[in-house]
């Protein structure tokens, strides 16, 4: 008769290891799924935001320590052969977890293009409104970098939101300008 | 602070009963009386605590590293049914008078959706181990602050003159409505 | 003939009798959050049946091959890995259902309806017997879920949107109630009133006058 203390847990171990296994299978069925349909929302976030954009191609891989300037994909935009501008897509510390933005940055002028949310878990009624008035999104269209810090009235009543967007933001533009000398 | 807006943010705007729906079983099933609802809710913050402490640690020290995070549900609900056993076992030893107020109510705190959702949340949301505490404290405070008022209401609208067929849950579920209502005012502090 | 008798009442049982929702009190928490549109109420159901299904037919096929003793923490164990499977699978091919029902998804895994049955019917019958076990509670669980989101939706919002939720962009809207628009049903507290009133009408229907049981006698 073999000791409870061994069978037991022995069982409870077999039954996991079988269960983890299957759940690896799936994950590696979904998971490139998943990053091609983010990857896909980021080009049509890129398009709408730089309609005359002819390439988009990501080239995070060629820089370290993203996270830093809370990057996590960089995109080169490329228009007549040259890159005009860039896309990140950066994560802002909103009031109830992260903030998911897209933003397209001109490569030849100190301005931001325009900017895309993708995901948020702000309040709804506060900053998750605020993300979502077009009012807000138009705001940062064609905004020179040495205005970003004055921000908008639109933001009261959501200002941790507001201020967790524009660190993020301030932080990629820093990267923009100073990391990316190749552009 | 970021942390006291995401502490208070949890015990009122956010709160986990009335405005997240968790724990809702429990809410109703237990707070017919006082005692019970604070004996409850203190083992509620008890379980809380210590399992979002500990799947945080075991998903940002065991799971990402070595690239499993898929695993982080199924280690989250062993690591909470665990918990619970131990509550289980402690208490019928030492305070066997809460152990059996509240009797089927204890083994449940494994399916309280509480516990589970702001394990998850804390993962989610991608907070700092500082911001886990912090929110696993503060939900549970929330949580208690519900409890001790409905339980408190609950008493008295028992023998208070209430319409036949609403008696019980039916009546225990509009007074909810109306303490919801009253915490929407909490909405713009924060 | 006697196993279709069976299968009828295991499928009554769930759907009336054993309502989950509106007898034992299961599943709360989802019903509350997730009733704000029939969509969502939609895609809850399907995604707890299917766990359901799953865990069943799961839990029965070994049920002979486990320990007494140790047979929650299997259940939990298994019951965790195909919510984690319908999670991974909803978000890569229901982006926007997994969004809506947010973290209502993982919850699933401790809705007490699921372990409840797997404890009481998976565990000590065979297979097919669990499957239509399934079938019937999930449909008894739908059932009240989508009743109780059609009312909340077309007070709250006028209107039903049905969306293909493999691809939202393909959606259908009805404007119901031109006149009558109660926001509060589609918030919080609105959502413990409408759950008062359902249950004060549930017993209600329990309590109603058994006339024609007096007249057989």
């Amino acid at each position: 008769m073999k000791n409870k203390f061994l069978k037991y847990p022995l069982i409870l171990a077999i039954v996991g290891i079988i269960c983890a296994f299957c759940l690896a299978i799936v994950y590696w069925i979904t998971n490139p799924i998943i990053n091609e349909r983010n990857i896909q929302k980021a080009k049509e976030a890129i398009e709408e935001l730089y309609p005359n954009v002819e390439t988009v191609e990501d080239v995070s891989k060629g820089y370290d320590n993203l996270d830093q300037y809370s990057i996590s994909t960089i995109y080169d935009l490329t228009t007549g052969g040259e890159k005009k501008a860039s896309a990140y897509q950066a994560v802002g510390k909103g009031y109830s977890g992260d903030i998911v933005y897209l933003i397209v940055l001109s490569n030849e002028e100190e301005k931001i293009i325009g900017i895309s949310f993708i995901s948020n878990s702000e309040t709804s009624g506060y900053g998750a409104d605020l993300i979502a008035n077009e009012e807000f999104v138009a705001w940062f269209k064609d905004l020179p970098f040495n205005k970003l810090d004055k921000g908008t009235d639109l933001s009261t009543g959501a200002t941790k939101t507001m201020n967790g967007i524009k660190k993020s933001v301030t932080k990629v533009i820093d990267f923009h300008s100073t990391v990316r000398e190749d552009k | 602070m970021a942390l006291i807006s995401l502490g208070f943010g949890a015990i009122l705007v956010s709160n986990v009963l009335l405005s997240q729906f968790l724990g809702i079983c429990s809410f109703i099933g237990v707070s017919t009386q006082k005692k019970n609802a604070i004996g409850m809710s203190f083992a509620v913050i008890f379980v809380l605590v210590l399992a979002s402490v500990v799947t945080w640690c075991i998903y940002h020290f065991l799971l990402i590293p070595l690239g499993i995070n898929y695993l982080d549900q199924i280690v989250s609900i062993l690591v909470i049914a665990t918990l619970v056993q131990f509550v289980e076992m402690f208490l019928k030893k030492f305070i066997p008078k809460l152990y059996e107020a509240l009797g089927i109510y204890l083994p449940l705190i494994t399916t309280n959706c509480a516990i589970l959702g702001v394990a998850t949340t804390n993962i989610q949301n991608n907070y700092s181990f500082i911001e886990a505490v912090v929110y696993a404290v503060c939900i549970g405070v929330g949580y208690l602050l519900v409890m001790f008022i409905f339980s408190s209401i609950r008493e008295k609208i028992e023998v208070a003159p209430v319409p036949k067929y609403f008696k019980g849950i039916p009546v225990a579920f509009v007074l909810a409505g109306v303490m919801a209502l009253a915490f929407y005012g909490f909405g713009g502090i924060f | 003939m006697e196993e279709k008798v069976k299968f009828k009442n295991i499928i009554k049982t769930g759907v009336f009798t054993e309502n989950p929702i509106l007898v034992s009190a299961l599943g709360l928490c989802p019903l509350l959050a997730v009733s704000t549109r029939v969509d969502n109420a939609i895609g809850m159901s399907f995604a707890v049946f299917a766990v359901l299904l799953l865990s069943n037919i799961t839990i029965s096929l070994i049920r002979k091959l486990v320990p007494n003793e140790i047979r929650i923490p299997i259940f939990i164990i298994v019951i965790a890995t195909f919510v984690s499977c319908i999670e991974s699978l909803m978000k890569a091919f229901t982006p926007e259902l997994h969004e809506s029902l947010g973290i209502f998804i993982p919850l699933i895994v401790v809705n007490c309806l699921i372990l409840g049955r797997a404890e009481a019917f998976a565990s000590k019958n065979k297979v097919l017997p669990s499957i239509i076990d399934a079938v019937g509670m999930s449909l008894g669980f739908g059932l009240v879920l989508i009743v109780f989101s059609l009312v909340r939706e077309i007070i709250s919002t006028q209107t039903l949107t049905f969306s293909n939720p493999f691809n939202t962009t393909q959606s259908f809207t009805l404007t119901l109630l031109p006149e009558l628009k109660i926001s509060l049903f589609g918030q919080a507290a609105g959502a413990f009133f409408a759950l008062g009133v359902m249950f004060a009408i549930t017993a209600a229907f329990h309590n109603r006058p058994k006339k024609e049981k007096k007249e057989v006698k």
